[in-house]
């Protein structure tokens, strides 16, 4: 006659309590997972773009002025080492984003053995991309190469004029800020952030030559 | 019925304990999760991003400061602690220490009164986060002697200069690739350009004239076929000293021969001390495929005329530099002075050449006739100002001022490591600039650099040398007036994009 055990509505009751916790609390895991993930994410995304902005504002803010500037490369007049004012090869950075690899990477130029660099005259009218080909491939310099940010989706400069070449060269010049959106893939999901620096003291080659 | 009542059941208990247990690990799990929650670390990582930003301004705001302060006449080339100008000084909400090294000391050393170019180095902390900036600055180093330095020039004529042919004035390495002409007389025509001279030869250089000088100073054939450079101005760009007087060349004038002559035409190399005295009373002259060895660090005086026959050689003992005085005329033809290595090509640009090694001076008291012709090559500073300097079909690497000059189908590569920084072509240089800051947006204003050109001839005045600096507390005007020109370039903001670059170079292009 002793009741043991609970009846039947104990136990449902029971069990349906266990599993109203149950799904209450693998729901609030699941919630949580996912901020979790995404602060991870987006933890990474500023590290990533805070990294780029101190590399990025390095560069530029030292630099002298601008030489070109297209959608996802530039060209940095970085130091003027003679104290000329005048543009020699090797105190010029060339920035740009490959596709292919993600990489943004600045790349120079540096004479070996007192190897004589070209001075350049008027830079609006340079090619620079064609200059370092040129310079890169000679036996008596050393080409250097250094990562900006690595693995990006995007890269691109902003404000760039779509216009000829001499005059985009001629406004690069005149400009004392660059900005730079970039995408990442974080997760599944592209995130951008636009960093950007200003040049601290703009110069402008003043135009003397060489022959 | 009686143990019943001695033994209530306790099943029922059992069932609410289950719930309790339950509700209580929903409740530990929340809370665990909330505090996993809350250990995000993007905020920090967020805020440390706007420290590191805030402190890099802050350290550009130091550095600026610096920089302001060598603009006035405040006293910073000696009232500072070991180089300190800023410790720990409240700045932009940040800490900021800013320390000032001689840029041309060897082992480094805080400046002195005669520093001239400075490293600065501006630090700033904002809670735990340093950042650096750094920048070389120069401290226009003018005073009284400047006028008479004419080592920043490549050509100085005081009374003519001519230029024809295929001549061309070119940079001896990348590090002097601004040449200046310079011109004493303001006489029309003083300057002469023919032919090629004016597309080869003077494109891209300047022309320094007294301020007297009018336009038809510069003639010849050349000039109606000047181009322009990209500011739009005549070359060669003519630019005045504001009226500011040359000073003379620094050379006492010595008397004529008054002894015999030494002559050298055995083949081989010979050292002077072994075979003359190094003063020699008469002519000179050196035969054919005789090499001339001067000893280092001495002066070697020529009371007669100096004469290289073809192939001959007159340098300084290697590894040194020697001056080599001439009284009389010069004539060197198809030979070689100073101490430099031929191209294959005869007439092209040498292979070396050391333009420092000899100072090459003409030191009589009347006009003398140096003439360099036939694919001759000279590495020297030629100080010649008494004499009329010719030089036809040949090669020189270095700079010459002279009383007049006329080259033709000649090559100089002006040398500039032989510039002292504080010469007239820097002097030049600097009032060129001051035309730049004035167009530039937000540059000097007119009363500014009226302030600033005020300052600058009373510095080159000859009675004020540099000791006599004025040297007032920087307080009051002293802040506000800034009349002292300091030339900055930055070489660090943030990183350090130098000691990336030797890494990424030592790690053979592994980058960061």
């Amino acid at each position: 006659m002793t009741a043991r055990g609970m009846t039947l509505i104990e136990t449902m009751l029971a069990i349906g309590m266990t599993a109203l916790v149950a799904t209450g609390i693998s729901g609030m895991m699941h919630v949580l997972s996912n901020d979790v993930a995404m602060q991870h994410e987006v933890r990474t995304g500023v590290v990533r773009a805070a990294l780029v902005q101190a590399r990025l504002s390095a560069y530029v803010g030292r630099s002298r002025c601008l030489l070109d500037l297209e959608s996802e490369r530039a060209v940095l007049w970085l130091q003027d080492s003679d104290g000329d004012d005048a543009v020699h090869a090797d105190e010029v950075r060339w920035l740009h984003w490959s596709d292919a690899n993600g990489d943004a990477v600045i790349q120079w130029i540096q004479p070996l053995d007192g190897a004589d660099l070209p001075t350049y005259d008027d830079p609006a009218s340079i090619d620079w991309w064609a200059q370092y080909t040129a310079l890169a491939t000679r036996s008596n310099v050393q080409a250097g190469t250094l990562a900006l940010a690595t693995a990006l989706a995007s890269f691109e400069f902003r404000e760039t004029l779509d216009t000829t070449p001499n005059q985009r060269r001629r406004d690069a010049m005149q400009r004392h800020r660059v900005e730079v959106d970039l995408g990442m893939t974080l997760g599944t999901e592209l995130r951008h952030h636009r960093v950007g620096e200003s040049i601290r003291l703009h110069r402008q080659p003043s135009g003397e030559s060489a022959p | 019925m009686t143990r019943s009542m001695h033994h209530p059941r306790s099943t029922p208990r059992r069932g609410i304990a289950l719930l309790l247990v339950l509700i209580t690990m929903a409740a530990a799990t929340t809370l665990v999760m909330g505090w996993l929650a809350v250990q995000d670390t993007s905020p920090l990582v967020g805020r440390n991003a706007v420290r590191t930003a805030e402190a890099r301004i802050a350290a550009l705001a130091g550095l600026e400061l610096a920089v302001a302060v060598m603009e006035t006449d405040a006293p910073w080339r000696t009232q500072h602690a070991d180089g300190w100008v800023l410790k720990n000084h409240d700045l932009a909400g940040a800490s900021v220490s800013v320390r000032l090294w001689d840029a041309l000391a060897d082992p480094a050393m805080p400046p002195n009164a005669g520093t001239t170019s400075v490293r600065v180095e501006a630090s700033a902390v904002i809670d735990g986060m340093t950042q650096t900036a750094t920048a070389q600055a120069t401290v226009h180093p003018f005073d009284g002697e400047s006028l008479g330095d004419l080592d920043g020039l490549a050509l100085f004529a005081d009374e003519a200069l001519r230029l024809s042919g295929t001549t061309r004035i070119r940079g001896w390495r990348h590090a002097s690739s601004r040449r200046l002409l310079g011109i004493g007389s303001s006489a029309p025509g003083s300057v002469v350009l023919h032919g090629a001279a004016i597309r080869h030869g003077t494109a891209g250089a300047d022309l320094v004239l007294p301020q007297s000088a009018g336009p038809n100073v510069l003639t010849g054939s050349g000039r109606g076929g000047l181009t322009r450079n990209q500011r739009q101005r005549p070359l060669p760009d003519m630019l005045g000293l504001f009226g500011l007087q040359r000073s003379s060349l620094p050379t006492p004038p010595l008397a004529g021969p008054t002894g015999e002559s030494l002559e050298l035409d055995d083949p081989g190399e010979v050292l002077l001390g072994d075979v003359s005295d190094l003063l020699i009373d008469g002519d000179l002259h050196v035969g054919e495929d005789v090499e001339l060895v001067l000893p280092a660090g001495e002066t070697v005086i020529v009371l007669g005329d100096l004469t290289l026959e073809p192939d001959a050689t007159v340098r300084a003992a290697h590894g040194g530099s020697a001056t080599l005085i001439v009284v009389g005329n010069l004539e060197v033809d198809h030979a070689t002075l100073g101490t430099v290595t031929p191209s294959r090509r005869r007439n092209s640009r040498p292979r070396t050449a050391v333009a420092a090694a000899l100072h090459l001076i003409a030191g009589g008291g009347s006009n003398a006739e140096w003439s360099i012709t036939d694919q001759s090559l000279v590495a020297a500073r030629i100080d010649a100002p008494m004499a009329d300097v010719i030089i036809e079909r040949s090669v020189i690497v270095g700079r010459i001022a002279a009383h007049s000059i006329d080259l033709e189908h000649t090559r100089l590569w002006y040398d500039g490591s032989l510039a002292t920084g504080a010469g007239l072509g820097a002097l030049v240089r600097t009032v060129d600039h001051m035309d730049l800051l004035d167009r530039r947006t937000g540059g000097l204003e007119a009363p500014a650099r009226a302030a600033v050109l005020e300052r600058l001839v009373a510095l080159t005045d000859s009675a004020n040398v540099r000791t006599s600096h004025p040297a007032s507390p920087p307080n009051g005007e002293a802040w506000l007036l800034r009349p002292v020109l300091v030339e900055a370039q930055m070489d660090q903001f943030g990183g350090d994009t130098d000691v990336w670059e030797a890494a990424a170079l030592a790690n053979a292009g592994e980058g960061f």
